[in-house]
C-alpha cells in the first residue's frame, strides 16, 4: 500500500483548482504551473524509482476491498508513461510562457490544462476499467475546451468533428463496460482478468475484447478510426500541440496495452493478429497521408499516426522483444514528437506560417533552430545513434524473430517514407533561397522558444546512447507485461 | 585500443567544435580542421590489429565492439589520409567567404564516423555509423543548398542510400536471428551453420543491396554523378575515395562468410561486370569533367566489385589493391578538376584545351593520374589493372570475361585521354576566367598523391607488405598461395589484353566524335534509371501524386463520412468475431413484455425514423422528444423512478437549450439522395443491433456470481450508511468516479463560458 501512485493524479488535480482559484492572477497560475510541472517530474520519478525496486504499487481509493472500490494500480509501464507526461508537460510549459495569446492564458487555459493531465495521470494510474473510463472524459472534455480556446472558424469546425468522433468513441466504451460488466460481474481489471484465466479463451470475453479494440484505437487514433486527427491537431494552438500530438493519442495506446496484455490475452491468434494487421496499415497510411502533405504541422500531424502503427506492431508481436520494444518506441515518439511540434511552433513563430508555400532558407538565419530539427527529425526516422533507431531495430528484431515477415517489411518501408518527409520539412523550410516573412524578434526570445525543444533533443541523444539502460527498463516493463499474473497477484493477492 | 577509440572520438567531437571556433578563427579554421585530421592519422598509424568488446546496448546484440585488423587499416589509411589531404586542399579551394563552420563539421563528422565503419567488429555498430555516414554526405552534397542541382542530388542520395541501408538493417536483423549475434567473429564462427539456413539467402541479398546502394553499383548508380553537386573537395573524399567504398568495405567483411553461397559469384560478380561497362560507356560521352570522373568511379568500383565477386584469392588480392590505387589516381583527379574549375570558371570539356601552357602543374598531375587509371606502366593502376585481367581470364567467366573486361577497359582508356590530353594540349579556348596556374598549397595535396603512385608503381612490394597483404589476409581468413605483385610478369595473357585496351582507347580517341556520335545513338534518351527516378521523386512526384489521391479517398473531410467508417468498421469488428467465434445470445429468463412498454417502442421508433428525416430543425428536435420523453415513461413503468426523473431532466433542458441557440443556427442543408445514403441506413441499423445484441449478452451471458453487486446492497447500510445503493455507490463506494464526473461538468462549464465569451469577442470586433 502507497499513497504514491495517486500524488502524479491529485497534483495535477490539485493544481488545476488552486488555478481555477486564482483565475484573475495569470502570474501566479504560471509559477504554479512550472512548479507543479517540475514537482511531477520529481513524484513520477520517485514513483517509478519505487516499483522498479519493491514491485506493483496498488492503493485503494477511500480504503474499500479489493476488487468493490477502485484500485489505483502503477506497473513499471504506468510509471514510466506518467514520467513521459511529466515531461513533455514540463517544456510544454515553459514553451507556452512565450507562445500562448494573453486572451486565451486569462481564460482558465492552465487550470483546464492541470485537469486534462490530471486526466492522463488517471488514465496511467488506475487499476479499475469504469475509472479509466471516467478518466477519459476528464482528458476529453478539457482537450476541447484546449482545443476550441481562442479558435477561429476552421479550429472550431475540426474540434467540433473531433469531439463527436471521441464521443462516440466514449459511448462505445461504456457499452464495452457493460458487456464486460455483465460477463465477468467486476469492473477491477486485476479481478476481470483473474476470472477470464479462469476461462481461458470465453468468446464473449473476447467479443468484449473487440469493443475494447474499437474504443481505444478510436482514442490512440489507429486504422480505421483515425479520421478525427490530421486536421484537429492541424488546428490546435502551437502553444499546447506538442502536448497533444505527444500524449494525447498515446493514452489510447495505453489503454490498448493494458487490456490486451492483462486480460484480453487469450485468444491472442484472433486479437494480437488482427492488432498486427491494423498496426500495419495504421503505419502505412499514416506515412501515405505524411508524403501527401506541404505544410510543416501537417506532415507531422499525419505522422502520429503512422508511428502509433509502430506501438501497436510491438503489441501484435505479443513477444517480450516486441512488447519492449513498444515501450522504448513509445517513450522515445513522446520526447520526439512533442520535440518536432515545438520545433514547428518555434519555426511560425519566425515565418508567421506553416506551410512551405510561404517561406524557406531558415539554415543560414537559424541555424540552430534548423539542426535542432535535423537532428530530431532524423531520430524520428530511425537514423542512429538517437532513441528512435534502437526503438524501431527492437521492434523489427522482434518481428522478424517470430517470423512475421510481412510487417517487418512494412516497418522498413514506413522507415524509408518517415525519412523522405522529414528531409521534405528540412528541404523546403530550412534550405534554399530565404524567402517570406521574417518576424522580428529578439535573440532571448528566440533561445527561449527554441530551448524546450533542445532539451527534448538531448532526452532522445541520451535515450539513444544509454540505449542499454533503455532497453533494460523495457525488458522489465514488457515482463511485467507479458505475465499478467504479477499484477493479477499484487492487486488480489492482498 | 585508445588509439582506436581516439580516431574515431576525436573528429566527431572535434565537429561540434567548429561551428564555435568558426566565431573565433573565421578563415583560419580550416587550419584547426588540419590539425584534427592530421591527429587522426597519426592514430590511425599508431592503431595495432585488436579486437575489443564494451556492453552498449547488449540485450538487442549491440555493442561497442572494435575490430581491427589489415583490412580495416587499409580503409583507415585511406580515410585519415586522403582526409587529411583534402582538408589541406579544401582550405584555398573554398575561401574564407563560404560557411565553414558548417564544412568541417560535416567533414569531421563524416571521418568519424568512416573510422567508425571500419573499426565496427559488430555489425549493427557498423551500421549505425553507416548511416551516420549517408548523413553527412546528405549535408555535404547540399552545402550549396541554394541552388537547385545541389538539393537534388542530396534527395537523390539519401534516398537511394538510406533505402539500401533498410534493406540492409533487415538483412542484419535475420543474420543476426540466425546466426545467433551480431559479432563478425561469431558469424564467421557460424559460417557453416547459417550457410546452412534458407534464410540466410534473404539476409545475403538484403545485405547486397545496401552495399550496392553505397558503392553506386548498377542500377543504384545514379545517385553518384548527381553528388557531384558538392563542393570539390567532398567529391575527392567522399564520392570517389572513401564513403562509396564502404560498401567494398562490407562486401570484404561477408567475403569470408559468403562467397561459398550459391548466389555470391553470379549476384555479385555481374552486377560489378555491368556496373564497370556501363560507367565507363556513360562516362565517354558527358561533357562536364566532374561528371565523367564520377562515372568513371562507378567504372572502377564495378571493377573492384567484380573481382570481389569472382570469389578466388587471387581476384581478391586485385580487388583489395585496386581499391587502395584507385582512391590516389581518383582522388589526384578530382582534386586537379577542382584546381580547373576554380581557375578557368568552367569545367566544359568543349570549352577546355590547350590550357598545359597556363598550368603546366595542373598538367603533369592530371596526366599521372590518367594515364594510372588507364593501366600505362610504371604507376600503380598498371599492375593492380593487369591483376583485373589475369584474375577475369582465369576465372569461371573464361574467355567472355576477358572481353567484356578488356572491352570496358578500352573505355576506360578513352575518358583518361580526355581527362589527361583532351584539355591540356591543342590550341588554348576561351574560357570564363582567365586560366592560370592554381596557388602552391593547392597543388601539395595532389602532388603528394602523385608520388604515391609512382613509388607504387615503382616498388610495389612495398605497398604489398605495408598494407595490401594483410587486408587480404584479413579478407581471406584462410592461408593462400598468392603471386607477389610485381611489375613484370612475363608476357601473360593479361599484357595483351592491357596491349588492347590502351591501343584501341588510343584509336578510338583520334576518332572520338564519330565515337561518340555512334555511344549516343545506342544510349537510350528517353526510358532510363534517372527518368524513372525524376518520375518518382522530382519532377513529377508521382510518389507524392499517388500519396494524395491515397489520402484524399478517405480524408474526406465530411463529418458523416467519418461516421460510417467508425461505426461500420465497429459493428463489422463486433459481429466478424461473433460468427467467427460462434457466439450465440443464450437463452435469456425475462420478463414478458407488455402492451405498454409495445406502446413506448413503438412511439420511440416513429421518434427516431421522424428525427432522420426530419427537414427542418424545428420538426428534428420534436422528434427527438418522441424518443426521449417515451424512454422516461419506460424507466418509470420499470420501477425506476431515479433514472426516469434524470432522463425527463435531460430532456427538457436539451430542447430548451437548442431553442435558445435555435435562432443562431443555420437552416439545415439538404443533400440529394446518394447510393451512400443506403450505406449509411445500414450502418445505423448494424449499431442499433450491436446495442441490442449488447444488451442482451450482458444480462445472459454471465459466467460468474455478481459477487461485486450482492457486497454492495449488503454493505450499503453498514459501511456506507445509506439505504439507496446507487447513491452510496456514486458517493462513496466509487465516489472517486464521481469526482471526476464532476470535474469534466466544471470544464463543460468552463468551455460554455469560453465559448460564449468568444463569441462576443468576435462580435464585437475583438474587444473583449
Amino acid at each position: 500500500m502507497s499513497n504514491l501512485v495517486a500524488y502524479p493524479v491529485l497534483l495535477c488535480f490539485g493544481t488545476g483548482i488552486l488555478q481555477l482559484l486564482l483565475h484573475k492572477r495569470v502570474v501566479l497560475q504560471r509559477a504554479l504551473a512550472l512548479l507543479s510541472s517540475m514537482a511531477g517530474i520529481v513524484l513520477s520519478v520517485l514513483l517509478t524509482y519505487t516499483i522498479w525496486t519493491s514491485g506493483i504499487q496498488v492503493q485503494t481509493a477511500g480504503g474499500w476491498p479489493v476488487p468493490f472500490g477502485i484500485t489505483l494500480t502503477a506497473d513499471l509501464f504506468s510509471g514510466l508513461m506518467m514520467i513521459l507526461a511529466a515531461v513533455v508537460l514540463f517544456t510544454s510549459v515553459l514553451y507556452i510562457f512565450k507562445d500562448m495569446d494573453a486572451a486565451s492564458e486569462r481564460t482558465f487555459f492552465y487550470p483546464v490544462l492541470f485537469f486534462m493531465m490530471a486526466g492522463v495521470n488517471l488514465s496511467f494510474a488506475t487499476g479499475d476499467i469504469f475509472n479509466l473510463y471516467v478518466a477519459f472524459e476528464v482528458m476529453l472534455i478539457s482537450s476541447y475546451f484546449l482545443m476550441a480556446l481562442g479558435s477561429k472558424g476552421p479550429q472550431l469546425r475540426e474540434g467540433l468533428k473531433y469531439l463527436l468522433l471521441n464521443t462516440v468513441a466514449s459511448s462505445i466504451f461504456l457499452v464495452a463496460v457493460a458487456l464486460l460488466y455483465g460477463v465477468t460481474s467486476s469492473l477491477n481489471m486485476a479481478d476481470i482478468a483473474a476470472k477470464a484465466a479462469m476461462d481461458p479463451g470465453n468468446p464473449y470475453i473476447t467479443l468484449a475484447g473487440m469493443l475494447f479494440m474499437v474504443v481505444f484505437a478510436a482514442k490512440g487514433a489507429l486504422f480505421p478510426f483515425y479520421w478525427w486527427l490530421p486536421r484537429s491537431y492541424y488546428y490546435v494552438p502551437n502553444g499546447i500541440a506538442p502536448l497533444f500530438a505527444s500524449m494525447l493519442t498515446k493514452v489510447g495506446v495505453y489503454g490498448l496495452i493494458r487490456v490486451f496484455t492483462l486480460i484480453f490475452v487469450h485468444d491472442s491468434g484472433l486479437t494480437h493478429s488482427l492488432l498486427l494487421v491494423i498496426g500495419g496499415l495504421t503505419m502505412l497510411l499514416g506515412v501515405i497521408g505524411a508524403i501527401s502533405q506541404y505544410d510543416f504541422k501537417a506532415i507531422l500531424s499525419y505522422h502520429i499516426i503512422s508511428q502509433i502503427g509502430y506501438m501497436i506492431m510491438g503489441l501484435g508481436l505479443y513477444t517480450v522483444l516486441g512488447l519492449a520494444g513498444a515501450v522504448y518506441y513509445i517513450a522515445h515518439h513522446i520526447i520526439v514528437k512533442s520535440g518536432l511540434f515545438l520545433l514547428s511552433g518555434a519555426t511560425s513563430r519566425i515565418t508567421g506560417n506553416t506551410d512551405f508555400k510561404h517561406y524557406s532558407g531558415l539554415l543560414a538565419s537559424h541555424p540552430g533552430l534548423a539542426f535542432t530539427f535535423f537532428a530530431t527529425a532524423i531520430s524520428l526516422a530511425g537514423v542512429p545513434p538517437f532513441s528512435g533507431f534502437f526503438a524501431k531495430f527492437a521492434l523489427l528484431k522482434a518481428a522478424v524473430e517470430k517470423g512475421a515477415w510481412g510487417i517487418a517489411a512494412v516497418s522498413l518501408v514506413v522507415s524509408f517514407f518517415t525519412l523522405f518527409s522529414m528531409i521534405k520539412i528540412f528541404r523546403k523550410a530550412y534550405w534554399g533561397r530565404p524567402s517570406g516573412q521574417r518576424i522580428q524578434r529578439d535573440r532571448k526570445d528566440y533561445i527561449a522558444a527554441l530551448s524546450p525543444a533542445v532539451i527534448l533533443l538531448a532526452l532522445s541523444v541520451a535515450m539513444g546512447l544509454g540505449g542499454g539502460y533503455m532497453m533494460e527498463f523495457a525488458l522489465a516493463t514488457a515482463d511485467q507485461l507479458m505475465n499478467p499474473a504479477i499484477y493479477i497477484e499484487a492487486v488480489m493477492g492482498r | 585500443m585508445e588509439q582506436a577509440l581516439g580516431a574515431v572520438a576525436l573528429p566527431l567531437v572535434a565537429a561540434f567544435l567548429m561551428p564555435v571556433l568558426y566565431r573565433w578563427l573565421r578563415w583560419r579554421l580550416g587550419l584547426a580542421a588540419l590539425a584534427v585530421a592530421a591527429a587522426t592519422f597519426i592514430l590511425v598509424i599508431l592503431t595495432p590489429n585488436m579486437s575489443l568488446v564494451i556492453p552498449w546496448v547488449s540485450q538487442l546484440g549491440i555493442d561497442l565492439s572494435i575490430h581491427v585488423d589489415g583490412w580495416s587499416r587499409l580503409f583507415a589509411l585511406l580515410i585519415a589520409g586522403i582526409g587529411t589531404l583534402v582538408v589541406l586542399y579544401s582550405i584555398p579551394y573554398l575561401g574564407s567567404r563560404e560557411d565553414l563552420g558548417k564544412f568541417y563539421a560535416y567533414l569531421l563528422i563524416f571521418m568519424g564516423a568512416m573510422l567508425g565503419v571500419v573499426y565496427a567488429g559488430n555489425v549493427m555498430l557498423l551500421y549505425v555509423f553507416w548511416e551516420l555516414t549517408s548523413i553527412s554526405s546528405f549535408l555535404l552534397i547540399g552545402f550549396w543548398n541554394t541552388r537547385d542541382d545541389a538539393q537534388y542530388g542530396a534527395l537523390k542520395a539519401i534516398l537511394i542510400t538510406f533505402g539500401g541501408g533498410l534493406a540492409m538493417l533487415g538483412g542484419l536483423a535475420i543474420l543476426g536471428t540466425v546466426g545467433g549475434t551480431f559479432e563478425l567473429s561469431g558469424l564467421l564462427a557460424n559460417r557453416t551453420e547459417l550457410l546452412a539456413q534458407p534464410l540466410t539467402t534473404v539476409a545475403l541479398v538484403l545485405l547486397l543491396i545496401g552495399a550496392f546502394t553505397k558503392s553506386a553499383q548498377f542500377p543504384f548508380h545514379i545517385w553518384l554523378p548527381d553528388a557531384m553537386a558538392a563542393p570539390t573537395p567532398v567529391s575527392a573524399y567522399l564520392h570517389s575515395a572513401t564513403m562509396v567504398k564502404a560498401g567494398l568495405f562490407l562486401i570484404g567483411r561477408l567475403w569470408p562468410i559468403f562467397h561459398v553461397h550459391p548466389l555470391w559469384v553470379p549476384v555479385v560478380a555481374t552486377v560489378g561486370m555491368v556496373t564497370m561497362v556501363v560507367g565507363s560507356f556513360l562516362a565517354i560521352q558527358k561533357t562536364d569533367l566532374k561528371a565523367v570522373l564520377a562515372l568513371s568511379t562507378v567504372s572502377q568500383l564495378g571493377l573492384i566489385m567484380w573481382l570481389f565477386g569472382l570469389a578466388t584469392p587471387e581476384a581478391a588480392q586485385a580487388g583489395t589493391f585496386h581499391l587502395l590505387n584507385h582512391s590516389t589516381f581518383k582522388a589526384l583527379l578530382f582534386m586537379v578538376v577542382g584546381i580547373v574549375d576554380h581557375q578557368t570558371g568552367t569545367r566544359e570539356i568543349p570549352l577546355l584545351s590547350g590550357l598545359r601552357r597556363a598550368m603546366p602543374v595542373s598538367a603533369a598531375l592530371a596526366m599521372v593520374g590518367a594515364a594510372s587509371m588507364a593501366g600505362v606502366p610504371l604507376l600503380n593502376g598498371f599492375l593492380s589493372k593487369e591483376m583485373f585481367l589475369t584474375a577475369v581470364n582465369n576465372s569461371s567467366m573464361g574467355l567472355a570475361g576477358a572481353v567484356v573486361a578488356t572491352g570496358a577497359s578500352l573505355f576506360t582508356t578513352l575518358y583518361c585521354l580526355m581527362l589527361g590530353h583532351k584539355i591540356w594540349f591543342g590550341e588554348p579556348g576561351e574560357t570564363p576566367d582567365e586560366p592560370k596556374e592554381g596557388s602552391r598549397t593547392i597543388l601539395v595535396p595532389p602532388l603528394i598523391l602523385a608520388v604515391i603512385i609512382v613509388a607504387v608503381g615503382v616498388f610495389p612490394a612495398l605497398a604489398e607488405s605495408a598494407v595490401v597483404g594483410p587486408a587480404v589476409a584479413a579478407v581471406l581468413q584462410a592461408p593462400a598461395e598468392l603471386p607477389h605483385i610485381a611489375l613484370w610478369h612475363g608476357f601473360t595473357p593479361a599484357l595483351l589484353m592491357t596491349a588492347l585496351a590502351l591501343g584501341g582507347g588510343l584509336l578510338a580517341y583520334t576518332a572520338l566524335p564519330g565515337v561518340l556520335a555512334a555511344c549516343r545513338r545506342v544510349t537510350p534518351q528517353r526510358y532510363h534509371l534517372n527518368a524513372l527516378y525524376d518520375f518518382l521523386w522530382w519532377k513529377n512526384q508521382a510518389v507524392e501524386k499517388a500519396a494524395k489521391w491515397i489520402t484524399n479517398r478517405q480524408m474526406t473531410g465530411y463529418l458523416r463520412d467519418y461516421l460510417v467508417y467508425t461505426l461500420g468498421a465497429t459493428a463489422l469488428l463486433f459481429f466478424g468475431t461473433m460468427l467467427v467465434k460462434g457466439v450465440r445470445i443464450p437463452a435469456l429468463n425475462l420478463s414478458p413484455v407488455g402492451p405498454w412498454e409495445f406502446l413506448l417502442a413503438a412511439i420511440i421508433a416513429v421518434g427516431a425514423v421522424f428525427t432522420a428525416r426530419a427537414r427542418t430543425r424545428l420538426a428534428a428536435i420534436a422528434s427527438i422528444s418522441l424518443v426521449g420523453m417515451p424512454l422516461s415513461v419506460l424507466f418509470g413503468l420499470l420501477r425506476a423512478p431515479d433514472l426516469a426523473l434524470t432522463q425527463v431532466v435531460v430532456e427538457s433542458v436539451t430542447v430548451v437549450l437548442f431553442l435558445l441557440v435555435f435562432p443562431h443556427l443555420r437552416q439545415i442543408t439538404l443533400y440529394p439522395r446518394r447510393r451512400s445514403t443506403n450505406v449509411n441506413v445500414l450502418v445505423a441499423l448494424a449499431v442499433g443491433a450491436l446495442g441490442t445484441v449488447v444488451t442482451l449478452l450482458a444480462n445472459g451471458a454471465r459466467l460468474f456470481p455478481p459477487q461485486v453487486a450482492e457486497w454492495f446492497l449488503r454493505n450499503s447500510m453498514e459501511l456506507g450508511g445509506g439505504n439507496n445503493v446507487v447513491n452510496v455507490i456514486l458517493v462513496d463506494f466509487r465516489g472517486f468516479d464521481t469526482m471526476g464526473e464532476i470535474t469534466v461538468l466544471t470544464v463543460a462549464g468552463l468551455a460554455v463560458y469560453m465559448l460564449i465569451r468568444l463569441r462576443k469577442q468576435q462580435a464585437g470586433g475583438g474587444k473583449s
